[in-house]
Parts: C-alpha cells; structure tokens; sequence
C-alpha cells in the first residue's frame, strides 16, 4: 500500500484545491468581518473566532480570479501559518480525502499566473484534479 | 536551551533575585559600613549560594562563593572593616556568580573560567588588613571550621543548632573573651543557621502565604478575564433588550463580579517599581565613580505597582535614562561647588499613580539642559535648519534630545555620549502607550517625566464610527470631545494652505478627517452629514482634532495584538472584540498624530507646505487660480500657494544684473516669468517685450517663502474656481504637478516651489 496524505478539499471557482488536513484548525460558515482599512485589498477583514481575531484573506481575489456573485457567501477555512490562525475564504468546502503520494506531479508549464504561485504541485485524482495548496505561499507579497 | 532540573531552576530563580537584592545591599553598606544586619543579610545569600551549589555540584561556583563567604564573614565578625577595595571586590564577586548563573541557565554547567584571581584577591583582602592579634588569629581558624560544618550539613544543624554551636564556640575561643563573645556568636550563627532555607523559621510565615507561579500561567488568566469582560458587555447589551428583572439582577451580579475578579488578577500581576530600580544604586554608584562625582541617589515609591510587563520593558530606558542623568546632567565636584552648590549631586526618583496611569519622574540637580547649546549642536549635525532654529520653543528643544543622532556630549566616553539612545529610550515608552517630558532650568536641574499605563491588558477605550464601521480609541490620549452642527461647520473650521483648523477656546487645533486618513472619504457623503464630532487628541504633549461621525459609547476593551500580515498597518495599535461580538480596530493615537504632520515640525517649512499642498490636491476640492499664459495657453496655481495677487505697471519693472526687479512694499522683489522658466529657461521676464508698451499692466502672483517674496509673471489671472482635481498620471513637464482637467479643458497644475527652485533661486532653502 503506497504512503498516503490526507486532505482538506475546497472549492475556488471550479478548481478543486486541497491543503495539508494538519494546518486546518476547523471550517466555518460565513462569518461578518470587521474591514481592514488601508490594508491590501486580497485581506477582507478580521474575524472574531471566539474571542481569537482570524484575518481573512480572499482567495479568489488572491489568486486573481472574479469576486463570488452577489449575495453568495464564501466559507472560511481557518488554518495555522506560521504559527499564527488565518482563515482563507473559499467557495465550498469539500471532504476530507486521503490520497496517494505516488499521484502527485508538480504543475506543468502551461499552468501560469498566481495560481501557479501558491501551489506545490497537483495530484491526479480519477475523476478530477487536486490542486494542493501551499498556504505559507498564500501569505507571501501580501 | 538546555532542559534544567526543576530544583536547578529553582536554584537559578532564587539566587538571581537574592544577588538582585545584594547589589542594593552593597550601595548601603558602603554609606554605613557597621550594618551588622545587611552584612549578615548579604552572607546569608552567598553563604545559601554556596551550599546549594555544592549540593548540585557545581564546583567552580562553589570554591569561588566560598572565597567570598569566608571574606563575609570576617566583615560580619567586625575582623575587618569595610573599605573600596573591599567593595569592590565583593561586587566583582558579585557580578562573576551571575556570570556563572547565567552559563548555568544556558549550558547547564558553571562554565569555564575559574575566577582564580578573583578567588585570590578575597582570600589576599581577607588576610591583608587582619589585626596581628593572636586571639583573633585562633578565632578565625574556629570561624572557618565552623563553616564547613554548617556547609557540609546544613540539615543537621538546623534541627539542633544551639547544641552545635554552643560546644565548638566553648572549646576553641580563648576563655578570655568567652563571655562577650560566646553570647553574641551563638546569636549570630543561630540566625545564619534559621534562616537557611532547609529550616527557614522566620521565612515561615512568608512560605505560607506566597507561592512562585509561573508568568505564562498569569498571562492565560490574564486572557480569560479578558474573554469574560468582552462576553459581560454583550450579555449586559443582551440585558438592556432584555427587560427582565430576575435576568438584569443576576446580570448585575455578574457585572460586579467580573470587575472585580478582573482587578483581582490584574494584581496578580502587579509588581513594585522597585524591582526594576533595584540595580540602580550599583549602576549610579559605580557610574559615579568612574566619572569622578558624586552622586547620591534618593528612590521615592518604590512600593508602586504596575504591570509585570511593564516593568519589564521600562527597565532599560530608566537605566538609561539614569545613567544619561549621571554622566550629563549632575556636574563634576569643583564646578558644583564654584557655582554654589552642595558637592554632592542629588539624583531623585520618584513613581506614584496619578489618573489610572504611573508617573516615574527622574529629576536630577545638575547642570541642566543649555538650549543654546542643543541648537548649536543640531545646527552642526544638520537636524534642523537655522530659520527652524530660530523660531523653536523650549519643547521644541527638548525635543531635539529624543531624536537619534543628537548628542551635546564634548567627549565620547564608554558611558554615553555616542548619540544612540535618548530616540530608543522614546521609542520603547512610546511602545507601551507611555510619554516622556522634559521639564529643565539651565544651572538647576532637569526632570524627565515618564508616563506610563498601569497594564496594557484592559484599556478603558471610547468607540467611534466613521464611514459605517467602528473603531477604538484609547482613553489616554483623549482630552475631550466637540460636537459641531452643520451650520457652525464652514463658520469654525479654517483653512491654512489646505490644512484644516479649528479654533478651540482661542487655540488653534489642527484636525485630521478619519475618514481620509482611512482612505474612504466619499465628498457626496459627508455634504449630508449634520454635524461633525471632533475628538480631541494628545500626541507626545502636541493636541490635535480627530473628526469622526460619531461617538458611539465608551467600554472597556481588551487589546489583542494585530496578525502579522496586518502589522505593517502602524495606524492600527491593535483589534479588540466590542460588546456585539464584532472586531473592532484600536487606533494608534500617537500614529495619528504622525500623520497630522505634528512630528515632522523639525523639517522645513518649504517641504511641509509642499506635503500639505499635495495632500490636499490629491484628495481634496481645491481652490485655484487659472492664469493666462503670453502664449496663451492656460495653467493652474493652487490658491494656498499664493500670498496676494497685484497688477504691476510694465514701466515699474526694473533691471537689476540679469535680474528684473519691482519695488513692492519697501522690498525688491525679483519677478519670474513663469512660462520662460516652464519652457526652460531662467525666468528673466523679456524687457524688450515689456518696453513694447510701458503702460501695459502685467498679472503677478506673489508666492512667499521664508519671509522672501517672489512675483510670478502671468500673463492675465482669469479665474478663481473651486474644483475637485481629476489627476492625470502622466507629468508633462517639469515644474508642474499634474495635469488636470478643469472646465473642460486641460490645464497644468503648477508647482510653484519647483518653479522657483528651477530658476536657481537660492532662499527657498
């Protein structure tokens, strides 16, 4: 049985993204934000989780791609980089799937753009592609 | 780091605190050598020193603690006296035990270096100044056989000591002196021996009712409470909808009750200012010294109490500052007495709480600070220009101690001097929420006033609003509050050269809009607005007016520190949670202030101006003048940077070198063609053109820097129009800010600073 890693899966405008399930403290409904004025446009604003205050960042907007329509809400995936909770803003959460090391391969040239900035590489899942996000990358040039 | 044992810790935290407290000891001693108390005090700890560590095995620090013992206890017998070298000595042995700590802590072994001259020099200084009497020489060998005794089993002697004692001090000291002696030794060595900590009598009491806790355990409390407070106010804003009388009667309690479990832990906290005083009197003594004066030093409040933390981080700017008061302020011995003063230098610290904050004060007799002298040296060293120079205040001075570089200093020497320092002293205060004030009278003295929060957890706060969202303020840096209507707005609030000001009881107040610092000025929005709110602010002693929307309420709020990725946010001091369960942004009250300009007041008034004037362009409707170029082309000159408008006679221009000239009021002013200079050349107006027609009246714009006039040729002044600018990116030219378009046709904004340096006039500097 080849070495498997497991996976917390979320949605991003069509593109089915996975980040290490360890990083992941816990997934959330949309919460309100407080805005950041000043700050870089890619943070929405600060949430209160529990008395912890979370920074969210946009991910469509970090990797450049359009805002959610109108009245749609994003989800918040709150993990630890460096050391620190920040959530990301995704569309849709996914399961949380093991799959196996060996269908990993690093992103092919084509693949351009930010989104080729924040991740490590894709696995080759049957059905789909997994784009496995780095999220120390995520912070990078913000 | 190395993992320690739980008892070496223990070990490490004791002996440092105790060997804090020595340092203290020996300053004292050394004013009244025959305190039998502090001399056994002080052998208690090097003599708890030294066993313990022979306990755990660390050799070096062992045979070095026992050269010093033996040293001690001949001072405590009264064999010797107290002397510098003495002093000395001991605090050198002082200084090496913590050396030895320090390595313990970080290596976990007493280090390398023996210390064998210093072991030499106790046990030289030990011997030396011994009386040659032969019944003190019998005397001492008893003395160090019995320490060895005590050393070696310290358990076994504090169960039954007096039996100990009693015999050994009987069968070795000369039946002579058996009465006197006898008596007081048993005494002495009794107390040594109960207050070793394995049988600590009197130490009971303290023991029982005090135990070592560790800071992180305090500081998660610390957080807890914080939560609670946070989850009291939404639950008591819950409450007021509420109208329950069962439910507001518990909630009441509740309230209560958090306040007061809140004060509760925040003493837990709380720390005598003296713990971070307590290595001053070595440092001054020494300081003193080593620049050959005399000082005394006078601690005042030691008992105040303020946050751990912040004792810690108050520690090094103090010492600095103590340090700083020592080597500048107090004077050497012959000039105080040729200016009459007592030889002695006097340094005061002093700390009390006044208005929920701690208030440190270092107030030396010394020379005082020579204004004269500071401008001298800032001119020198190019801090300041030498129009500035002229026009500063007393504040403005002092001031110019805090900023990096500045020394007055003759001489270089190892204490200080090097210029570095006073800026991080203001710095680390600042960084905490504290304040430094300088208050000196040249040949008097001079005070440094620091003001400091009592903790940095929970901050009374008030919440504001502006552009729909909620922020913070912390109530220290708030004066008051203002309200204006509509109708009074335009009337009380003026402008001088863009910058907004009110005028507050015959002051003027500079005001900075929130929501422009903010970025989210909406010119629709705020022409609906029915009134203003200005929140009256204190920046490092300097007052200016926050406008906000509105003042929403005043709380209590825990500060919690901003994520990293937001840090580089330096208005924001923090994030706190408000009674909705909502984050709210703190605002750096003292960053604000920076953004007003208030601390830039050091710079030329050129450069503020032309910062003022592009603020107020980028973002602000603007008045503007609209010339008429010879050629007929049209420019734009911002109205604030114009001084008066006049209509100037061809025949009245004059020639002077390659210069044109006017008579204008008792002065020459030169006169600048504006369009020779935008085209590239020096400005000199074209006399043949003025000599076409004598009579002809010519438009100057006069734009005044530094107390010099300079008229600006335009061809024709058209028009004075209120416009928003709608900045172009692209710069056509030098000399022009940007390109606008105004009443529908482009015009270049100009830049009439760079238009006057560009003709190589020289005053503006």
């Amino acid at each position: 049985m080849a070495a498997t890693k497991q996976f917390c899966t979320f949605y991003l405008d069509n593109l089915y993204f996975g980040i290490d399930v360890d990083s992941v403290q816990e997934v959330l409904r949309y919460e309100e934000m407080t805005p950041v004025p000043l700050a870089c446009r890619e943070i929405s604003g600060l949430i209160n989780l529990r008395g912890l205050i979370v920074p969210a960042i946009d991910l469509r907007k970090r990797l450049g791609y359009s805002d959610l329509p109108e009245g749609e809400h994003p989800m918040n995936v709150v993990c630890k980089i460096n050391n620190e909770p920040v959530s990301l803003l995704v569309d849709r959460i996914g399961d949380v799937i093991d799959v196996e090391e060996d269908l990993f391969e690093d992103a092919p040239e084509t693949v351009v753009g930010r989104a080729r900035e924040v991740i490590v590489g894709i696995y080759k899942l049957p059905e789909t592609l997994l784009l496995y996000l780095d999220q120390e990358k995520v912070l990078e040039d913000l | 780091m190395i993992e320690l044992d739980e008892i070496v810790k223990e070990f490490l935290a004791e002996s440092l605190e105790n060997l804090d407290k020595l340092d203290q000891d020996f300053v004292e001693l050394e004013s009244n050598p025959k305190d039998a108390e502090r001399l056994a005090s002080i052998f208690r700890v090097i003599h708890t020193v030294k066993g313990t560590c022979g306990f755990l095995g660390f050799s070096k620090l062992e045979s070095l603690a026992h050269a010093g013992e033996n040293l001690l206890s001949k001072l405590r017998d009264g064999v010797l006296g107290l002397n510098v070298d003495i002093t000395n000595a001991l605090l050198a042995l002082v200084d090496a035990v913590r050396a030895m700590l320090s390595s313990i802590e970080s290596t976990g072994t007493d280090g390398e270096i023996e210390y064998k001259e210093l072991i030499e020099t106790l046990n030289l200084l030990q011997r030396s100044e011994r009386p040659a009497a032969a019944t003190n020489n019998v005397k001492v060998s008893k003395k160090e056989e019995k320490n060895t005794i005590d050393d070696i089993k310290p358990e076994v002697l504090t169960e039954n000591h007096e039996s100990m004692v009693a015999p050994s001090s009987s069968e070795q000291i000369p039946i002579v002196e058996v009465e006197t002696r006898t008596e007081h030794e048993v005494e002495e060595d009794s107390k040594v021996i109960v207050n070793d900590p394995a049988g600590d009598q009197k130490g009971h009491g303290v023991t029982d009712t005090s135990i070592r806790v560790d800071v992180n355990l305090l500081d998660n409390l610390m957080n807890l409470v914080g939560e609670l407070v946070l989850t009291r106010n939404q639950v008591v804003q819950l409450g007021v909808k509420m109208e329950d009388s069962t439910f507001n009667g518990a909630l009441q309690r509740l309230n209560l009750i958090t306040s007061e479990l809140q004060e509760g832990v925040m003493k837990t906290r709380m720390q005598p200012i003296g713990n971070a005083w307590s290595k001053f009197p070595r440092v001054v003594r020494d300081l003193a010294k080593a620049c050959n004066k005399q000082v005394r030093l006078v601690m005042e409040g030691k008992d105040t109490e303020l946050d751990k933390s912040l004792i810690e981080s108050i520690r090094d700017p103090l010492t600095h500052m103590v340090r700083n008061a020592v080597d500048h302020g107090i004077e050497s011995p012959e000039d105080r007495i040729k200016f009459g003063k007592p030889e002695e230098g006097t340094l005061i610290l002093r700390s009390y709480h006044q208005g929920g904050q701690v208030i440190i004060d270092i107030i030396d007799d010394g020379k005082g600070i020579d204004c004269n002298r500071v401008i001298k040296k800032a001119l020198e060293k190019g801090l300041i220009s030498a129009d500035r120079a002229k026009s500063m205040t007393m504040r403005d001075i002092t001031d110019l101690l805090f900023m990096a570089g500045f020394s007055t200093a003759e001489k270089v020497t190892n204490v200080s001097g090097r210029g570095v320092g006073m800026d991080v002293v203001k710095t680390n205060i600042e960084k905490i929420g504290g304040t430094i004030e300088t208050i000196s009278e040249l040949g008097k003295g001079t005070t440094f006033r620091v003001t400091i929060p009592l903790t940095l957890a929970i901050v009374p706060a008030l919440i504001v609003s502006c552009s729909g969202q909620k922020f913070a303020i912390p109530q220290v840096s708030l004066l008051e509050v203002l309200r204006l209507e509509r109708e009074e707005i335009s009337k009380n609030i003026e402008h001088i050269s863009g910058a907004p000001i009110y005028r507050l009881r015959g002051k003027l107040l500079p005001l900075v809009y929130l929501e422009k610092v903010l970025e989210r000025y909406d010119s629709a929005a705020s022409d609906f607005k029915s009134a203003i709110n200005i929140v009256v602010l204190q920046a490092n002693e300097r007052h200016f007016g926050l406008v906000v929307d509105q003042i929403e309420d005043s709380q209590e709020i825990v500060v919690k520190p901003l994520a990293s990725i937001l840090s580089a946010l330096t208005l924001f001091a923090g994030v706190t949670i408000l009674g909705d369960g909502k984050a709210a942004l703190i605002l750096d009250v003292v960053d604000l202030g920076r953004r007003v300009g208030l601390e830039n007041k050091s710079q030329s008034v050129a450069a503020s101006e032309a910062v003022a004037t592009k603020d107020s362009d980028a973002e602000d409707i603007h008045q503007m003048l609209i010339c008429q170029m010879p050629s007929g082309g049209h420019v734009v000159i911002p109205l604030s940077q114009v001084a008066r408008l006049e209509k100037i006679k061809n025949a009245s221009l004059e020639k002077s070198g390659n210069r044109l000239v006017v008579q204008y009021r008792g002065e020459i002013m030169q006169v600048l063609d504006v369009e020779n200079i935008l085209n590239g050349g020096s400005g000199t107006f074209s006399v043949e053109r003025s000599e076409n027609d004598k009579n002809s009246i010519v438009d100057v714009v006069v734009y005044t820097v530094n107390q010099h006039s300079v008229g600006l040729v335009v061809h024709k002044i058209e028009d004075i129009i209120e416009s928003a600018l709608e900045i172009q990116r692209d710069i056509s030219r030098d000399g022009v800010i940007t390109t606008a378009v105004i009443q529908d046709q482009v015009m270049e904004v100009l830049d009439v600073n760079k238009i006057i340096r560009m003709s190589g006039q020289r005053f503006l500097n």
